[in-house]
Order: C-alpha cells, then sequence, then structure tokens
C-alpha cells in the first residue's frame, strides 16, 4: 500500500441572484482555466492529466477532448478558447 | 496554452495543431479577445500586456506600461476593454480595466487583500472576481462601472469564476477535502 492523499477540487456553479450552488465534478484532475460554452459545457485544463477535458454544466461525466505531447508535460498550461462550442 | 519557457501557443483541436505565438519572447496567462481574433498575455521582461493576432501575423503591440506586473484576465464583450490585475507590494494583487481605445487604465478595486480573476459578465455590466477578505478565497460580484456594493456568491470557497455565456450563473472552483490515494 503507498498510502497518501489526493487533493479534490470541486466545481461548482451557482445562480447570481441566490441559492444553493451545483456541484458539477469532484475531481483529482487540478482543473484550470475553464471555458463555459454555449452549448452548456464546460471545458477545462487538466493540469494533473495535462489535457482539455469537458463536462456538462448540469454535471455528469468528464470526458477528454485533447491531450498534450508527452514531451511537453512538465511545463504545460491551458486556456481554452472563449464560449467554445466544442 | 503556455508550454516550455513560458510561451505562448494555440492548438487548434480540430487540425491537432500546435502552433507558437510568442517563441521570442517569453509570456504566459493568455486570453482570448471576445471575437478570438486575438491573444492578449502578459511577458515575462517586461511583466506588462501585450496581445498579438491569434494566427500570428502582425507584431506584438503593447497594452499596458505599468510599474508593477500585470495580468490579463478579461474582455468586455465588446472587445473595448481589458480587466487586469497588478500587483502593487502595498495592496497586493488590484483590479484595473483598460480602455483600449484610449489606452487609459481605470481602477476598479483595491484593498489590502487580493482581488484576482476578474471576468466581465456577458452583458458587460458585472465583474465577478475573487478575494480572500474572509479569510479564504471566495467569488463576488460587483456592478461594472459601479457604484455598488459587492455581493458573495460562493460560500464555502470559490476562486476562478466563470460566467454563464447567458448570465445569470458563474462556475468556480473549490478545493474539496483531500481522499486517501493508494493501494
Amino acid at each position: 500500500m503507498s498510502g497518501g492523499w489526493r487533493a479534490r477540487v470541486e466545481m461548482q456553479k451557482v445562480s447570481v441572484t441566490g441559492g444553493e450552488a451545483l456541484s458539477i465534478s469532484t475531481t483529482a484532475e487540478r482543473p484550470q482555466g475553464a471555458s463555459w460554452g454555449i452549448d452548456d459545457r464546460i471545458v477545462f485544463a487538466s493540469m494533473a492529466g495535462l489535457s482539455l477535458r469537458r463536462v456538462s454544466a448540469d454535471g455528469g461525466t468528464l470526458e477528454l477532448l485533447a491531450s498534450s505531447d508527452a514531451s511537453a508535460k512538465d511545463s504545460l498550461a491551458f486556456w481554452p478558447l472563449p464560449t467554445v462550442t466544442g | 496554452m503556455t508550454q516550455g519557457r513560458h510561451g505562448v501557443w494555440v492548438y487548434d483541436i480540430s487540425r491537432n495543431a500546435l502552433t507558437g505565438l510568442t517563441l521570442e519572447t517569453p509570456s504566459t496567462t493568455p486570453v482570448w479577445s471576445p471575437d478570438a481574433q486575438r491573444i492578449a498575455f502578459v511577458t515575462l521582461r517586461q511583466e506588462n500586456i501585450f496581445w498579438q493576432m491569434a494566427d500570428g501575423s502582425g507584431g506584438l503591440e503593447r497594452l499596458t506600461t505599468n510599474d508593477y506586473r500585470s495580468s490579463p484576465a478579461s474582455f468586455s464583450p465588446d472587445g473595448q476593454l481589458l480587466a487586469f490585475t497588478q500587483a502593487k507590494p502595498e495592496t497586493g494583487r488590484d483590479i484595473w480595466v483598460q480602455n483600449l481605445a484610449d489606452q487609459e487604465a481605470h481602477l476598479f478595486l483595491s484593498t489590502r487583500f487580493e482581488e484576482t480573476a476578474p471576468m466581465f459578465s456577458p452583458d458587460g455590466e458585472w465583474m465577478a472576481y475573487s478575494s480572500n477578505e474572509s479569510g479564504q478565497r471566495e467569488v463576488y460580484v460587483q456592478p461594472y462601472p459601479g457604484p455598488g456594493g459587492k455581493w458573495q456568491i460562493s460560500t464555502n470557497g470559490g476562486h476562478e469564476p466563470v460566467w454563464n455565456p447567458e448570465g445569470g450563473e458563474l462556475f468556480y472552483r473549490r478545493m474539496s477535502a483531500p481522499t486517501a490515494s493508494g493501494s
């Protein structure tokens, strides 16, 4: 058993006029640089997997959209295009 | 995206094509303009904001001439304003807005706390941002350009807000309780 703790990040959305926040996903992907598309899906960079991932704004399974070149994996960060349609 | 020695690259997913944009100028924190024609970024040498056509045509154009490190965050929907943070030793990161037409920068929010990630709402009338004024990072919204008070949006931690393109909702992230890994 290797043990250890894994940091997790919860992605949430909430109405600016009030109400409970909705948990979209809790992930160890270390999300960064998200973009909310007009198709109501959110694309974000995974700093753990060094890839672009996508999830419905209503929650659900994370999809792999694109992954990086393995040779660049020590220093790569994504910022998705705003309002991407996927 | 940024890669290697902090250069900005454009990755076209449909063509699986990676194109270097700022190979000669170490840069980071890229932000797309609303029309997706340009990308603004901070250069590591000048610690100021430049922008360039996303297809690489033309040269770099300097947008800010600030004394302290300035990082772009979001454009207003009409592309005329750029919200950015400037890190002053006395006040930490503050929120400024640059008018791209007259190149004038205006202070939007400065406190002794860290204000980051200013994001114009889709109608341009609100600014979402993150601040650690409560002791942890939370998401707030204020009318833009004001005046007006702020509303706290997240209640149990939140940073890097992103607007629903239809407005009215915000996406953000918060740290969750860690889980045991390995077996």
